[in-house]
């Protein structure tokens, strides 16, 4: 039981793992062949090497995706899995080629998977948004991507918290004015 | 207090004079109100209690804290189209970009025709917007919180002669930390987190966090309280019941979650409209990558909207969010995907929202999750190529090299000449790429059972004690953010539903010998 915190409470340290007492769940059990599958599709759906990537970058991702999982409904999760099969063997449904995307070449396997993304279907896209996008999602949200990306965050909005604060203890800077801008401007119409 | 999993032991039993489900702009300003109208409230949300402190620009912490289903939610039809909602104490307030529009003249004098009355029109809501808009900091952001892209796009469109205004959001002293859709890092952001939910909590509020409210309790035909189970923080597996008995229940789960609780019940048969009406202000992206650093991650997101097509229903903005977001929509994977990330910085990222033309349904599924159904129309789909063509056209007048579109075979375009493309032939209906987070109006509000599901009060027609206080009440759609809207009607609600409680309690934590009071 915890008392909440008070109107004006403490500002975020942008960080990962926040303490704020949550527990994450467990990620959701797959068996080999659903893992082998999956690892297959991140291997395409991400960025090759040479890109930023660290050795356990792959591993971070199947262990997020895994762990968000858990958080959807039952029938979410298990049309997930199915959609890791389905896109699995696509290339052999599609005629695109006589291997599964776990047996093709990095290149190849993205090039049957983006044309899936691609379908005249609404549920075969959808069916490519989810798995992809929760792949994707995790990978770009990693620290070693947004560096190769120029994007820092934490910096950023640690110093913004920063001025923030300062603002609210009566500090006057250029831009401090409560008002329409655009207006001030003569852009309103 | 704040209780949570570690709390429910193998069961709980609780008693207050109002149960409200949900703490999100509806549920917080109901609860917020009856507690400083001195009830006793207990507030049960679904999800965690996460202060301020605790977040942060991450996708991968962010989403499964804070986002239902961790973001996998979806509205069937043509096209399909993924949502967002809110799934914590706060609710989808603490992921919004802090919009404070009301609604426009033209769709509260429709309410007021549609319901009957003056109540509904924009002299009877008119001081509970006022109220709503004092106690969430409605203002214009600080000069210095605004960035370069919401500049560039106000200045390019203002070039073109259109209609450009500054939104009003909620907010006090906001740096432009961009981070809303993660919770605002700042505090800034006046969610019910850090506006409403605080006042209840001073009046001695209760909520309960991690139980999913799966029944009504309905004895003699009137509803008392609330059945639920705690949810297991590792398995999220239901785990322990939690049972709230009460003197009135205010149900405020969303327009999506309302109507799947209430229809587990069979409610809404005078009308048969529980669930129906379903609106959604369905939008889509649009993408421009300039050959320059815009750095859109560094200001506020949506610091105003393009007005010029209003009155055809389509409103444009900018609309950044951080990359773990952005990239969850991408049309291709990898060295693909890396050629778009890795100009982070020079993309703009804008949305056309268009006003619905029709409505959907909302459904309790047999597969035990609520199923929204929703098709957008040929008018919308007209309405959604203009608004992209237009959008994609000012981001190259602006000087952006390629546009990323939102059409699923063709995604990019090069050059103002390949807009050409765009026309309804060649890019039908489930071509389309569409998302929203405005879902709106499945349990409708109306002065008789015959067309509505609840009353001017905001209490089931069929199920007294029962009261809806969230954005299913809207009868139509209303083309802006509708955050200040819920408000204004749940406050309404509380109001009303206060009327009829009589009997109060001593308000917990306030000062000694204030008398409790509605004003």
């Amino acid at each position: 039981m915890r008392e909440p915190r008070p109107p004006g409470e403490t500002a975020a340290t942008p960080v990962r793992h926040p303490t704020d007492g949550w527990v994450m769940a467990d990620p959701v059990p797959m068996r080999s062949s659903t893992l082998r599958a999956f690892r297959g599709l991140i291997r395409a759906f991400c960025p090759a090497p040479g890109e930023p990537v660290e050795a356990d970058l792959t591993a971070r991702v199947e262990l997020h995706v895994r762990r968000i999982l858990a958080y959807m409904p039952a029938m979410t999760v298990l049309g997930f899995k199915l959609a890791i099969h389905l896109l699995d063997w696509s290339p052999l449904w599609r005629g695109a080629a006589w291997r599964r995307v776990q047996h093709l070449d990095r290149e190849a396997a993205g090039r049957v998977l983006d044309g899936m993304g691609a379908s005249r279907f609404p549920l075969v896209r959808l069916v490519m948004l989810g798995v992809r996008g929760s792949v994707l999602s995790t990978w770009f949200d990693q620290d070693e991507v947004h560096r190769a990306m120029g994007y820092a965050p934490a910096p950023f909005i640690a110093a913004r918290i920063a001025l923030r604060r300062r603002l609210l203890e009566g500090e006057r800077t250029p831009g401090t004015e409560d008002g329409d801008a655009l207006a001030a401007e003569g852009g309103a119409a | 207090m704040i209780l949570d999993h570690r709390d429910y032991g193998r069961g709980g039993a609780f008693e207050a004079d109002v149960v409200v489900v949900g703490t999100g702009a509806g549920g917080a300003a109901a609860g917020a109100e009856l507690a400083e109208a001195g009830y006793d409230v207990l507030f049960v949300e679904e999800g965690g209690y996460h202060p301020t402190a605790s977040f942060t620009p991450y996708a991968t912490e962010s989403v499964p804290r804070l986002y239902r289903d961790a973001s996998a939610t979806i509205i069937l039809g043509n096209p399909p189209i993924p949502y967002v909602e809110g799934r914590c104490v706060g609710g989808s307030t603490v992921l919004n970009g802090g919009m404070t529009w009301r609604p426009p003249e033209a769709v509260l004098s429709d309410w007021q025709r549609i319901t009957g009355s003056a109540d509904m029109g924009a002299r009877g809501l008119e001081p509970l917007f006022e109220r709503v808009e004092d106690r969430i900091q409605s203002r214009p952001q600080l000069d210095l919180s605004v960035g370069t892209d919401n500049r560039m796009m106000a200045e390019g469109a203002r070039k073109k002669g259109w209609k450009v205004e500054v939104n009003r959001r909620n907010q006090e002293a906001c740096v432009g930390s961009n981070s809303c859709v993660f919770g605002c890092p700042t505090g800034a952001k006046q969610s019910t987190l850090v506006s409403y939910m605080p006042r209840a909590f001073a009046r001695g509020a209760r909520c309960l966090t991690e139980v999913r409210v799966e029944r009504l309790l309905v004895e003699g035909g009137r509803c008392v309280g609330v059945r639920g189970r705690a949810v297991d923080p590792r398995t999220r597996r239901p785990g322990a019941e939690v049972r709230v008995r009460a003197r009135a229940t205010v149900v405020a789960a969303g327009a999506v979650q309302t109507p799947y609780l209430l229809l587990a019940h069979r409610l809404g048969r005078p009308s048969g409209q529980l669930g129906r009406n379903f609106l959604c202000h369905p939008n889509a992206k649009v993408l421009g990558l300039y050959p320059f650093d815009v750095n859109a991650w560094q200001g506020v997101s949506q610091w105003s909207q393009i007005r010029e097509f209003r009155d055809e229903g389509i409103n444009m903005a900018e609309n950044m969010v951080p990359p773990g977001a952005l990239a969850a929509h991408l049309p291709r994977s990898g060295r693909g995907a890396w050629e778009i990330m890795r100009r982070y910085n020079q993309v703009m990222a804008t949305g056309v929202l268009v006003e619905d033309s029709s409505t959907g349904v909302v459904s309790r599924s047999a597969l035990g999750m609520a199923m929204p159904r929703y098709d957008i129309t040929a008018h919308d789909h007209r309405r959604f190529l203009k608004g992209v063509r237009l959008l994609a056209e000012l981001h190259f007048d602006m000087g952006a090299d390629s546009v990323m579109l939102p059409f699923a075979h063709f995604d990019m375009a090069r050059s103002p000449d390949e807009l050409r493309r765009i026309d309804e032939r060649s890019m039908p209906r489930e071509s389309l790429e569409l998302f929203t987070v405005h879902l709106m109006g499945t349990a409708r509000m109306g002065a008789r059972p015959e067309d509505s599901v609840v009353d001017l009060g905001g209490q089931v027609w069929d199920l007294p004690g029962c009261h809806v206080a969230d954005a299913s009440l809207f009868p139509t759609a209303i083309g802006v953010n509708p955050q200040v809207a819920i408000m204004a009607l749940a406050t309404r609600v509380a109001h009303r539903l206060a009327e009829g409680l009589g009997r109060r309690r001593p308000p917990r934590g306030a000062p000694e010998g204030e008398q409790p009071t509605l004003a």
